[in-house]
């Protein structure tokens, strides 16, 4: 194993060749132990990064008694570094870091990113906390478009939720989110994300409706997205919609 | 493969009532003079990203002077290029265009038939897509994509919107490399055993300080969906190439020219291999963190190998049981000159691929036909995939088993994290 402390002083340097050189001896290790029969030196390396993204400093007595937030050992731009490298090596240290960094504005998108990249229920249940409680809608949405490419009830769950919220964009990332879910019944949610939205937001709800269509027949269930196809025909929408919804029913016939 | 379309966008056009309310341009062209289409079959086109590439090449050299195109609209999100553009445009035809920065505003013109897209790299999916579902034919450069996962949302869009489709991998649209490939697909060289591409490396480069962000950039913009980096000068333009953040280095900027020739000779279009594995050397102090010089093997479940070199003299070789075809830009070589001469004739039941002379003529016609292009979607985007395996393969220095069909590695979770790579909020596709 690389020196891992020379290479987080030298990521802190702010020296752009000292941080290139360590980055890329960070990610070749991290890349070297991607393969099988290396899940051991894997989560040693994860668990020191993670150690490495989450320490902290230690407070004087006049932190203490301000009740100021402990500042973090690392710079901003060695956490996110931290959090692309945590992203290829997964594991429970990896998403308790990441779960730390949620709660951190200064690196909390990239926290997201990473979460976004690892599969498993840990991070999607992170992911589903940051897109219903998260603070500010394009971190939600971000959070929303993550879910989009994960299936389970859960994520319905919550994606049927942020269909109703207050904001538009999440409401508009729920909808979108929810066409790769193969479940008829979000038609229905689908069509009322739209709320008071403008001309672009009615385009992206019929977009989504034709996607989701598109996922219901590709899992079989051609009653469904061939319903959802006649209504966008029908419907008042733009002309790409009702063509592409043509082209499918022709297809589907 | 998806059949042709029952219909096309425009006979749908013309028979929906909507489109009688939707404002068209009417080209000064369409009055009587001679030689000049008719005004139903020009395509009123949108060019986004007028940079370098976008605006001397395309809309200087080819869309401006072609007489089946109308330029309606460019857009950049560099204030300098758009305008340069829009100057360039009216200095050409006496028109004004409109100039937009956000190529969302541009797809909802709804008198633009299509658009072509010379973007950075890292926007070609988000910016093609957009413009699919918003029933716009597309042209849009090589290389197709930053990622694997990209290319078949993109696939998939065009499918389902019906999209013609053409990636500026122009080289198919070249006699001297058909015939190549035309030569190893009717085995003139015998089995074929292996080709080599040669596509060249990169230098180092010089670090630059981070500054501000010029007032005509909209840097945030630019960046989109990549992480946040701070703007250096060096990071956009042309050389954003050499950044994995936004491009996949000489790997994807020449191997989707030649590594789409090696698919086209290989008869892979619309797979790909089934192992790959590969070295590579990165700077040793940057800047460019994408792989300066690499070797890669791919091999294919026919057994046949492509190695993919960054170093030697640019081009294709292929080489057979009997005998080699090397082909580049500037000249086809073979072990046996009789087939390259020009007396050489293929017998008439001979394998015969598809032929344009004019890659930007090929997707014009296709939009008036509705017929796939000689370089579609899917092929741009398997041609595009070869090359993503190949950097993927350097990074991991290990050998990677890819099932083409569901185009996933098997038995590697870090290889297949690879295969997509998450957006920064709020873009996605």
């Amino acid at each position: 194993m690389p020196d891992i402390k020379a290479i987080l002083e030298k990521l802190d340097s702010g020296d752009q060749t000292e941080v290139y050189k360590a980055n890329l001896a960070l990610f070749q290790y991290v890349h070297e132990l991607g393969g099988s029969g290396k899940e051991e030196a894997r989560a040693e390396l994860a668990e020191k990064l993670a150690t490495a993204l989450t320490a902290t400093k230690e407070q004087d007595e006049n932190q203490r008694r301000r009740n100021a937030p402990p500042s973090h050992v690392h710079t901003v731009d060695t956490r996110n570094r931290l959090c692309r490298a945590l992203s290829l090596l997964g594991g429970e240290a990896a998403t308790d870091a990441l779960a730390h960094c949620l709660k951190h504005f200064d690196c909390r998108e990239m926290a997201r990113w990473a979460l976004d990249r690892l599969s498993g229920s840990a991070s999607t249940e992170l992911l589903i906390k940051a897109a219903t409680e998260g603070i500010g809608e394009e971190f939600r949405v971000g959070a929303i478009n993550a879910l989009a490419h994960r299936r389970g009830g859960d994520v319905v769950t919550a994606l049927r939720e942020c269909s109703s919220d207050q904001h538009l964009e999440v409401r508009l990332a729920a909808a979108e989110a929810l066409a790769n879910q193969p479940d008829a019944s979000l038609d229905v949610v689908i069509l009322s994300a739209w709320g008071n939205g403008d001309t672009r937001a009615q385009k992206r709800i019929a977009k989504a409706r034709i996607r989701l269509a598109s996922t219901l027949a590709d899992a079989g269930d051609t009653r469904a997205a061939r319903k959802i196809y006649t209504s966008v025909l029908n419907g008042e929408t733009d002309l790409a919609q009702k063509h592409a919804a043509e082209l499918a029913l022709a297809e589907l016939a | 493969m998806t059949e042709r379309p029952s219909t096309t966008r425009r006979q749908f056009l013309k028979t929906s009532a909507a489109a009688a309310a939707a404002p068209t341009i009417v080209p000064a062209t369409a009055f009587g003079k001679r030689n000049h289409p008719a005004p139903s079959d020009r395509v009123v086109v949108g060019s986004i990203g007028v940079g370098d590439l976008g605006r001397r090449h395309h809309l200087r050299n080819r869309l401006l002077p072609n007489k089946r195109i109308e330029v309606a609209a460019v857009c950049d999100v560099d204030r300098n290029h758009r305008n340069m553009a829009a100057q360039i445009a009216y200095e050409r035809t006496g028109r004004q265009v409109g100039i937009y920065r956000d190529f969302r505003d541009l797809c909802d013109r709804k008198d633009i038939d299509a658009v072509l897209i010379a973007t950075p790299d890292h926007w070609h999916a988000l910016t093609a897509i957009c413009a699919m579902e918003a029933g716009k034919d597309v042209y849009c450069e090589k290389p197709l994509t930053l990622t694997i996962d990209e290319g078949k949302k993109m696939v998939e869009t065009a499918r389902r919107y019906g999209t013609v489709f053409q990636t500026g991998s122009q080289q198919r649209s070249n006699r001297r490399f058909r015939h190549a490939c035309e030569l190893v697909r009717n085995k003139m060289i015998g089995d074929l055993v292996r080709v080599d591409t040669h596509i060249g490396t990169i230098g180092s480069g010089d670090w630059q300080p981070v500054t501000t962000p010029p007032p005509e950039l909209d840097w945030n913009f630019w960046l989109g969906p990549a992480p946040y980096a701070d703007y250096a000068p060096n990071r956009v333009h042309y050389q954003f190439r050499w950044f994995s953040d936004y491009s996949g280095g000489k790997m994807t900027d020449w191997g989707a020219h030649h590594n789409d020739i090696a698919q086209w000779g290989i008869g892979a279009d619309g797979s790909g291999p089934v192992k790959v594995e590969g070295t590579g050397t990165f700077h040793e102090n940057g800047p460019h963190d994408v792989p300066g010089d690499f070797d890669v093997k791919y091999t294919y479940a026919n057994g046949v190998e492509l190695h993919c070199h960054g170093a030697g003299e640019n081009g294709a070789k292929f080489t057979g049981t009997d005998g080699w075809v090397f082909v580049n830009r500037g000249k086809i070589e073979c072990s046996n000159p009789e087939l390259i001469s020009d007396e050489f004739e293929f017998a008439s039941d001979a394998v015969r691929l598809y032929e344009s002379h004019d890659h930007h003529e090929n997707w014009l016609d296709c939009i008036a036909s509705r017929e796939r292009c000689i370089c579609d979607v899917e092929i741009g985007h398997r041609s595009c995939t070869i090359c993503h395996l190949g950097n993927i393969a350097i990074k991991l220095g290990r050998e990677l088993h890819w099932d083409p069909k569901a185009e996933m590695f098997e038995g590697d979770e870090q290889a297949n994290g690879m295969v997509r790579k998450p957006m920064r909020a709020p873009w996605h596709v």
